[in-house]
């Protein structure tokens, strides 16, 4: 096997420093016109945003890849019919909250797997989790618990969970996203939010009294 | 107020989402009632934790995928309308290729030879030489198993095809390229035809069947992203008609096809492919009217017989060029001279003008290939071909320079300049080279001057060629390839290696004259009497006699 150069896979039409610089405007001027490069910005620009929140969805990371993937390659061949009247950000994560959240509505026998899957997310994380600080080992265990839960979460309260306390987007943004009126994003994530802490419950309150002392 | 949307109005307070005569509300309920503070406060700890979790950074080859995908889409003519592609400097080729969606033939072995009208020497003209790769199961298996196409994971389907190598009433499946699997993935497109469904192969190929027919593919290679490219340039567009004839005829020669059994399943089948059936493996070209694309595939052990057999004295080296994805060797059209290029004994001059090339000194014979972007498998593939003919992997290293716009044959075109890669292949990823290419001020997007700069090269290579001590090979018509038929590997073809062996596999493709004219060449010295034909701005149909 021929050693290949680190950054081999970035893609070098616009490496990711070059990406944040360039104004979302502009590459999608560029990609409108045609420029590989200015593509493959925007992908550089908002892959990993989408594929986190795709991921936290689906609930799954090779479906994320694969939604992801289709997201993006739907945004560009949809390109020239997008109307910047909505960031692209929003016109990115729409496409591909959508087919996340159509692809688990398909995936109706994958619904028996969840758990396992949700175990694997969160064991996957386990490591991730011991950087944190403070006690270790109950937030890891509490944060598994978290992503357990938010896999039994319905789908459609799940997303906007995802969007709102993951990507930290507004209502607003949340409501053009999934393309539902703004008190139905506050009605999924309030019910969302409550599954949650009733699942949590009784840890989240052994937290709070760990913080209080 | 009930519970649950005093639940909610905490929630949207929590986020700042509450309007005035809310937050007072909420401020007011959270202050006299403990159990809203007490939900205020789990609330804020749920969507605290919620942020907080561990953050998934995307593939790092995604950006890439996706941007082949798209390529590979409109290869297949998936993509109506993507202004990426017509827009993009690929233009020249994908306006081809969306003619009719990039298929192939599978054939092994047979190397073609396309000479371009306009060049001197004893040419037999319209000639197309390919070389195909394929990799054995394992890898094709780990390949096909990613997720590089963005349907792969959840539409994943295979069919049983009849089988090509029988009559065409038969529904035995039919098999390509030995034990290996090909992912394929089946799409119903609505603008086809009720009746007929369309499977995209996961590859590169598509095969459209009639309804209840199945498809059972057997891998034909495996390509993450992007086939190895064999570009022709033509001179004439109506050279490719006859150049897919005078394919046939090739193979046939080489003992690696059978050419009757090829012409009978093409009229035999009742789809839109060809099928051949070719010493013991069969192949299907899915897009048999697609005039401007070929797929040949070969074991890499016979890699070494096709490009010698693709020499054609007198041609230019510039017109051929070969590809994998932003891979390019340019220049493969010769015999010995791809002997004595990628050999390591015959010391020669040449420089080529593409944006990743090939290039060697007269007292160097280490080569660099440069590539940008290619996948591993791509570069995998290269480095297999490269070993075929000598060159060992060592050799290859990886320029960073920018991408590459136009991977066909240095042809004057409209496209974007090419940046001439020269210099020494020390270390792989050796940044030095990296650093002489960029700096060599060889950078050109004038295409008179692209054009201007390809005439001194070709007339070095051409003089070193001269004192090699390698002869050329003559012109090679129909019986010389027969004679040249490399016994060995027509007997592991014929005894059924297939499924030991690696195959590379090559989409040949014709690339369309430019509208304005070639570059000035010159026949070689030692070229057989032949009239030499003048070049001049407007490419002419070839006048000499065809296979």
């Amino acid at each position: 096997m021929v050693e290949r150069p680190k950054e081999w896979n970035e893609t070098a039409e616009a490496k990711p420093a070059q990406a944040g610089k360039l104004e979302d405007v502009d590459l999608i001027k560029g990609a409108k016109a045609g420029k590989s490069e200015a593509f493959g910005a925007l992908i550089v620009k908002y892959q990993d945003r989408v594929y986190n929140a795709v991921w936290r969805i689906s609930g799954n990371a090779e479906d994320a890849r694969d939604l992801t993937q289709e997201a993006f390659l739907k945004a560009l061949q949809r390109i020239t019919s997008f109307r910047e009247d909505s960031g692209f950000y929003t016109w990115i994560f729409r496409i591909a909250v959508n087919l996340a959240l159509t692809a688990r509505r398909s995936q109706k026998v994958r619904r028996t797997v969840e758990l396992d899957e949700t175990l694997d997310m969160a064991s996957t994380q386990a490591v991730g989790l011991m950087q944190y600080a403070g006690n270790a080992s109950d937030d890891q265990h509490l944060q598994k618990h978290l992503v357990e839960a938010m896999q039994s979460l319905d789908d459609d309260q799940r997303a906007v969970v995802v969007l709102r306390d993951i990507e930290d987007m507004d209502y607003q943004t949340i409501s053009e996203i999934l393309e539902v009126p703004v008190g139905t994003v506050k009605s999924r994530l309030h019910r969302g939010r409550m599954a949650l802490r009733e699942a949590l419950g009784p840890m989240l309150r052994d937290k709070h009294r760990q913080e209080g002392d | 107020m009930s519970h649950d949307k005093l639940a909610e109005l905490i929630n949207a307070y929590l986020d700042g989402e509450a309007d005035a005569r809310e937050r007072e509300y909420v401020e007011r309920e959270i202050a006299r009632d403990e159990t809203a503070r007490a939900m205020l406060e789990d609330l804020r700890r749920v969507r605290e934790m919620t942020a907080t979790l561990p953050r998934q950074s995307a593939p790092d080859a995604l950006a890439g995928d996706v941007l082949r995908l798209l390529e590979r889409q409109a290869l297949l003519g998936v993509v109506d309308e993507a202004p990426y592609v017509a827009q993009s400097s690929w233009r020249p080729i994908r306006a081809m290729l969306s003619i009719a969606a990039a298929m192939v033939i599978l054939v092994t072995g047979g190397w073609w030879y396309m000479r371009p009208a306009n060049l001197g020497g004893d040419h037999n003209d319209n000639k197309l030489a390919m070389v195909t790769t394929e990799k054995d199961a394992s890898s094709v298996e780990k390949e096909t198993s990613r997720p590089g196409d963005a349907r792969s994971t959840r539409s994943r389907a295979s069919r049983s095809l009849k089988r090509a190598t029988e009559p065409a009433d038969s529904a035995a499946p039919m098999t390509v390229g030995g034990s290996d699997k090909l992912a394929i993935e089946r799409k119903d497109n609505p603008k086809l035809e009720e009746s007929v469904a369309r499977l995209v192969v996961k590859t590169h190929t598509e095969q459209r069947l009639a309804a209840g027919e199945k498809l059972d593919f057997l891998p034909t290679h495996a390509f993450e992203n992007e086939p190895i490219r064999l570009r022709l340039a033509l001179h004439d567009a109506a050279q490719a008609a006859s150049a897919r004839e005078a394919f046939k005829l090739q193979l046939a020669s080489q003992g690696l096809v059978d050419a009757d059994a090829m012409t009978v399943r093409t009229q035999a089948t009742k789809l839109r492919g060809q099928s051949f059936y070719y010493q013991g493996k069969a192949g299907t070209n899915f897009q048999a009217d697609n005039q401007s694309q070929m797929l040949v595939r070969i074991p890499v052990g016979q890699m070494k017989t096709l490009l010698n057999n693709i020499s054609i004295e007198g041609v230019v080296d510039k017109d051929v060029a070969l590809s994998a994805g932003p891979i390019v060797v340019q220049g493969l059209a010769r015999a010995q001279s791809s002997v004595s290029y990628f050999g390591q004994t015959t010391p020669h001059t040449a420089k080529f003008d593409t944006d990743l090339g090939v290039s060697s000194s007269a007292h160097d014979t280490k080569k660099t290939i440069t590539s940008d972007q290619a996948s591993e498998a791509q570069v995998d593939i290269f480095a297999e071909m490269m070993k075929a003919v000598g060159l060992s992997e060592d050799m290859l290293s990886f320029n960073k320079s920018a991408p590459l716009e136009n991977a066909q044959p240095t042809m004057p075109s409209p496209g974007k300049g090419r940046r001439e890669v020269s210099g020494v292949a020390k270390n792989v990823g050796d940044d030095s080279l990296d650093a002489k290419t960029s700096t060599s001020g060889d950078r050109d997007e004038d295409d008179n001057s692209m054009a201007h700069r390809s005439t001194p090269l070709v007339e070095r290579r051409e003089a070193a060629l001269e004192k090699s001590r390698v002869r050329r090979s003559p012109t090679v018509g129909r019986d010389a390839m027969a004679d040249k038929v490399n016994p060995a590997s027509k007997a592991a073809v014929t005894h059924g290696k297939g499924a030991e062996q690696q195959y590379i596999t090559l989409v040949v493709e014709f690339v369309a004259p430019p509208k304005h004219s070639p570059p000035r060449t010159k026949p070689s010295a030692s070229a057989k009497s032949s009239p030499a034909k003048p070049v001049d701005a407007q490419p002419k149909k070839s006048d000499h006699p065809q296979q």
